[in-house]
């Protein structure tokens, strides 16, 4: 982050506006802690879920904290890191869970698809089962911990489906089907408010925020080799960021090479 | 004496390249060598390019390095840019046009035109583009070939057909050091495979493919 950037957002951090979205979501997060017995903290080390675990550690330093680690193609090179910084910055009750790999689902799809946009019901299949795996490994571990509610770092900016989901249900409710509360205490930020606090409190953060060349309020940390949005240049960015493992990506899924 | 003359190679561009900093310049003559030798690349029929891919290059004017092992490579450094380049990012777009959509042909039947996926895919890719008045490469090659070859390319980089990488013109000179794989500093001027390398990456044409790539020792843009 360049000088001007990090003026930038610790001028916004002083804001009377920022105080107030911190405040309403430790105001959020107070009314689902009163909802459930025990809550965890929903970790990818990506800018949100920081900030929010910064956010909550603060107030809340006994919270279990639990990051799902999908592996090497999944997770930017960066990542590792960032945790051991963060763990440095920030001691918690830290729980490191293994996850399913996105290249599981293309071998299980039988080759490279592109996210969402697949008609192959096989590829369709496969992308489903990626992502319950997903929950339900984090689900699994809740379950065996005694856990009944998760923080979770979405925010309505990021797409319309959150913002329709926060429409519908608010920040705050009971997910019948994981029968756990869910509480989503910056649901209302800006993505320059995520940054305000990282440059306000100093926290690591992934370099690919630094790359991204759509910018680092844009850049997101999904699986790494994921290919959601491969028709607006996500792999094109990622080829930039990290040729070296484009090209061993490549070499798996010679077809990847029609996106960039 | 050897056919091989230490040469420098300078295109002088008109607009913008779609490449990296490496544009190495031995896959460009590569694909026209082998243009030459199969004749003109069949882009109708779905495949029918790569039947090419298959066969043996040979006659290419540049200089084998590690001759006869696995991981040879030309004698070719990667692009050198001046000091004042622009770089810069544009898009390229593809989407349905529905002023004409009078024009799909759904057989007679009623359809629906879906821009997620299929033939009316839309796309809204980002490219990157480098720009300087001129870029060199040095090489170990035979002139008279190398100037035969370059004659036919009237575009480097990726999305040629948009007009992107145009050369005004090409100079081939002599140059009296060999700085094809090192300079005079020593300092490396390609990608050349190294099992101490740290980076997985082609060190020959065609360079996307993965056969052609390795751990390799690279020079820093």
């Amino acid at each position: 982050m360049n000088d001007m950037e990090a003026r930038t957002y610790a001028l916004h951090a002083s804001l009377s506006t920022f105080q107030r979205k911190v405040e309403q979501a430790r105001q959020i997060a107070r009314a689902g802690l009163a909802k459930a017995n025990q809550f965890y903290i929903s970790l990818s080390f990506g800018k949100d879920s920081i900030v929010m675990t910064h956010l909550l550690l603060q107030d809340w330093p006994n919270l279990p904290v639990l990051y799902v680690n999908c592996g090497e193609w999944d997770e930017w090179p960066d990542t590792p890191r960032v945790k051991a910084a963060f763990l440095q910055y920030c001691p918690c009750n830290f729980t490191e869970l293994s996850g399913p790999s996105i290249m599981v689902a293309y071998a299980q799809a039988g080759g490279f698809y592109v996210q969402d946009e697949e008609q192959d019901p096989t590829a369709r299949r496969a992308q489903r089962d990626y992502g319950h795996s997903l929950v339900a490994i984090l689900l699994a571990a809740a379950m065996r911990l005694d856990y009944d509610g998760a923080f979770v770092g979405l925010r309505r900016e990021e797409s319309n489906n959150r913002a329709r989901l926060f429409t519908m249900r608010g920040p705050l409710y009971y997910a019948t089907t994981h029968r756990q509360w869910v509480c989503h205490p910056l649901a209302f930020w800006s993505a320059r408010d995520v940054w305000a606090y990282i440059v306000q409190y100093d926290l690591p953060y992934n370099e690919l925020y630094d790359l991204a060349p759509e910018g680092r309020e844009r850049a997101r940390n999904g699986a790494m080799m994921g290919t959601r949005s491969a028709r607006y240049g996500r792999l094109v960015f990622l080829k930039r960021m990290y040729p070296d493992w484009f090209n061993r990506f490549a070499a798996c899924f010679p077809e990847v090479r029609c996106y960039v | 004496m050897s056919d091989w003359e230490s040469l420098k190679v300078t295109a002088f561009l008109q607009c913008g390249v779609i490449a990296d900093w490496t544009l190495p310049l031995d896959g460009v003559l590569f694909y026209y060598q082998m243009r030459a030798t199969y004749g003109p690349q069949d882009s109708t029929i779905p495949g029918a390019g790569d039947v090419a891919i298959k066969g043996q290059i040979k006659h290419m004017p540049l200089k084998i390095m590690n001759v006869h092992q696995p991981d040879w490579y030309y004698a070719c450094s990667f692009a050198q840019w001046p000091a004042a380049v622009a770089e810069g990012q544009d898009h390229w777009n593809k989407r349905f046009d529905a002023s004409l959509a009078d024009l799909v042909d759904f057989g007679g039947q009623r359809g629906k035109v879906i821009i997620e996926q299929g033939r009316y895919r839309a796309y809204h890719m980002p490219v990157f583009y480098r720009h300087a008045i001129s870029v060199a490469w040095f090489l170990l090659g035979n002139s008279t070939k190398i100037a035969r070859l370059l004659s036919m390319v009237t575009n480097i980089g990726k999305k040629v057909d948009q007009g992107w990488g145009r050369v005004l013109r090409w100079q081939i000179e002599p140059w009296r050091h060999d700085w094809s794989i090192y300079d005079s500093n020593g300092r490396l001027m390609r990608a050349i495979p190294d099992p101490r390398g740290a980076v997985l990456a082609g060190y020959r044409p065609s360079y996307w493919n993965p056969k052609n790539q390795a751990l390799c020792l690279m020079p820093y843009p």
